[in-house]
């Protein structure tokens, strides 16, 4: 990269930083420093909602996803809206009467210490593994494109975000958000713009398009009903609804965002920006990704997009056979475009598309070969390169200073849903358990230590893990799938909590540990697809509660 | 702030109802 571009990415980082340090004067105190004395304006808690969901794995995997399938992933955002609907007329309510720190301050006042002790815990494993993932998945990735060594690359997140999240607290959090958001959006917007303009001058954006819908990319709905198929309009419809009720609900990073806003009124408005705003990004983010994919029909792209593996390969022992691949795919490259093109001019007719589906399938014969071969040669039975396609683009066709902003957007994507991640598990771990079972008569000024003190050693472990963590890939799954095994049932939990009146702590206690061992054994002994196990999660969390509160009946405890 | 209420909530299914037809229009129409 270009001086101008590192220039770039250096203020962005001593902007952030500063910026938060500066605001260590309004946290004097844990309502200040955990929940900013809730008086913040909804639009910022908006942005940071949606600062904290989308991380930067998020941003390159998405417009990978785009690039190599196409629009059809936004499948899995088509829940959200319907969820922040339930959202706004149950927990946000609920949450902002009952003026509580965490969510699982709440199932205390309506349940008991053991169910709110237990959700938060559930809450602290799940989300200290996400963090460390969600930090080392795109450093692996920034670390490879930059050349940077992968403990550098970690530090370069990881430290800056624990220094401003633990001195300013959820005002320093928040303000970064909205600042990290603008930066995101604006260089994908840059980026699209880029694109657009980096096709030959005979080829027009819908030109490029009918190309890149002839080999179904433009495709994002898919009507089929069938729960083993991973994204399809039903699975995001309803189990894309149950996992964002329980993300947004149920999982303190989100739910402390909308706990720092003035009024239930704002905390409301914030989770709607998401409901209207949040498909619409994902589109722009997926269409990126076919923009690549339109841009790269006209620019030879590299064969592979990981630039360690190819050079593992130029020089290794299967040089020779890697070569040969090259040649080959230079050739069908050549064929491809003439088949774009031909599509272009006749605006996508029958015999164009035909000419191209067979043209692109024999480029993506020749990669898979190539991707055989890295996974033969460095034994990496899991090796795919989606994830690097966004940053090969951004450091190799963006202009000067746009691929600096880019790199910054990366960073601002990862840092924001850190910084959230940090803030919420110091929020559980100091207000859940230290002030709850240790420490109940404290100062305030011991209190806000051992909140600095817990968000630092939250923001090391997650580097720490972040740095030893390495098959990265299949961990991304994981986390995801570890998400959905919690969130379904926590959620269940709340709407015991909130809508029945005669489920007591007992009843909800149990229902919690069945809904649980109900989503590990679908998981572990079906081939239902992990969205629809946050549907089974709350359905049985629910009816077990309710069923059992007939056995063991209690007095409801007053919120 | 008005009160948020089934004004908005009605808005949001609307606004998702027309942008999931405008990504199915786009695929039929691309693909």
């Amino acid at each position: 990269m270009h001086y101008v571009d590192w220039a770039v990415v250096i203020v962005y980082l001593a902007w952030v930083v500063s910026d938060g340090i500066r605001r260590t004067k309004n946290a004097r105190e844990i309502e200040g420093y955990f929940l900013a004395n809730r008086s913040l304006p909804w639009w910022a808690v908006g942005l940071s909602v949606m600062a904290t969901q989308l991380s930067a794995i998020t941003l390159v995997g998405t417009t990978g996803q785009g690039y190599a399938d196409g629009l059809r992933f936004v499948q899995f955002y088509f829940g959200l809206p319907l969820a922040m609907i339930v959202l706004c007329l149950t927990v946000v309510p609920f949450f902002h009467r009952a003026k509580v720190f965490t969510a699982y301050e709440y199932l205390e006042r309506r349940f008991d210490a053991k169910t709110r002790s237990f959700a938060s815990l559930l809450f602290l494993v799940s989300r200290c593994l996400a963090c460390g993932v969600v930090i080392s998945a795109p450093a692996v990735i920034l670390s490879i494109i930059l050349g940077w060594s992968l403990t550098l690359t970690v530090m370069v997140i990881g430290v800056p975000t624990t220094l401003y999240t633990m001195l300013g607290g959820v005002q320093a959090v928040t303000w970064a958000d909205v600042k990290q958001m603008a930066i995101i959006v604006g260089g994908v917007l840059a980026s699209v713009v880029v694109l657009i303009l980096g096709l030959p001058d005979d080829v027009t954006v819908t030109g490029a398009l009918h190309a890149a819908g002839a080999v179904g990319r433009m495709r994002a709905i898919d009507f089929t009903f069938d729960v083993t198929t991973e994204f399809t309009f039903w699975s995001g419809l309803i189990g894309g609804m149950f996992l964002a009720m329980g993300y947004f609900g149920a999982d303190q990073s989100q739910v402390q965002r909308y706990l720092t806003a003035k009024s239930v009124d704002e905390g409301r408005s914030s989770l709607l920006m998401s409901a209207f705003v949040k498909i619409p990004l994902q589109v722009l983010i997926l269409l990126t990704g076919v923009l690549v994919f339109c841009f790269y029909l006209y620019t030879p792209p590299p064969m592979l997009f990981n630039p360690k593996h190819e050079q593992v390969l130029r020089t290794g022992p299967a040089a020779a056979q890697y070569q040969a691949l090259q040649t080959e795919f230079d050739a069908a490259f050549a064929l491809r475009q003439d088949a774009a093109r031909a599509v272009s001019a006749t605006g996508g007719d029958d015999a164009s598309r035909a000419a191209f589906g067979n043209a692109e399938a024999a480029v993506r014969s020749i990669r898979d070969r190539a991707m055989r071969l890295v996974r033969e040669t460095t034994g990496d039975a899991a090796y795919s390169d989606v994830n690097y396609v966004f940053p090969t683009f951004i450091t190799t066709q963006l202009p000067v200073g746009l691929a600096g902003l880019m790199i910054a957007a990366i960073l601002a994507a990862v840092m924001s849903t850190v910084a959230a991640e940090l803030n919420s598990l110091s929020t559980a771990t100091i207000i859940d358990f230290y002030k709850r079972h240790f420490r109940k008569d404290a100062t305030e000024r011991h209190y806000l230590r051992a909140s600095w003190a817990a968000t630092a050693i939250w923001g090391a472990f997650a580097t720490i893990v972040a740095s030893y963590a390495t098959s990265l890939g299949s961990l991304i799954v994981v986390v995801n799938k570890v998400g959905s095994f919690f969130y379904g049932s926590l959620f269940g939990i709340f709407v015991l909590a909130i809508v029945t009146k005669r489920v007591g702590a007992n009843a909800a206690f149990l229902a919690l540990i069945a809904g649980m061992v109900t989503v590990a054994i679908v998981g572990l002994s079906t081939s239902v697809s992990w969205l629809w196990q946050n549907v089974v999660g709350t359905v049985v969390v629910t009816t077990v509660g309710v069923a059992l509160s007939y056995v063991l009946p209690e007095k409801a405890k007053a919120v | 702030m008005r009160e948020r209420g089934a004004r908005d909530y009605s808005l949001v299914v609307l606004v998702e109802a027309a942008v999931i037809t405008g990504l199915w229009l786009l695929g039929r129409y691309f693909g």
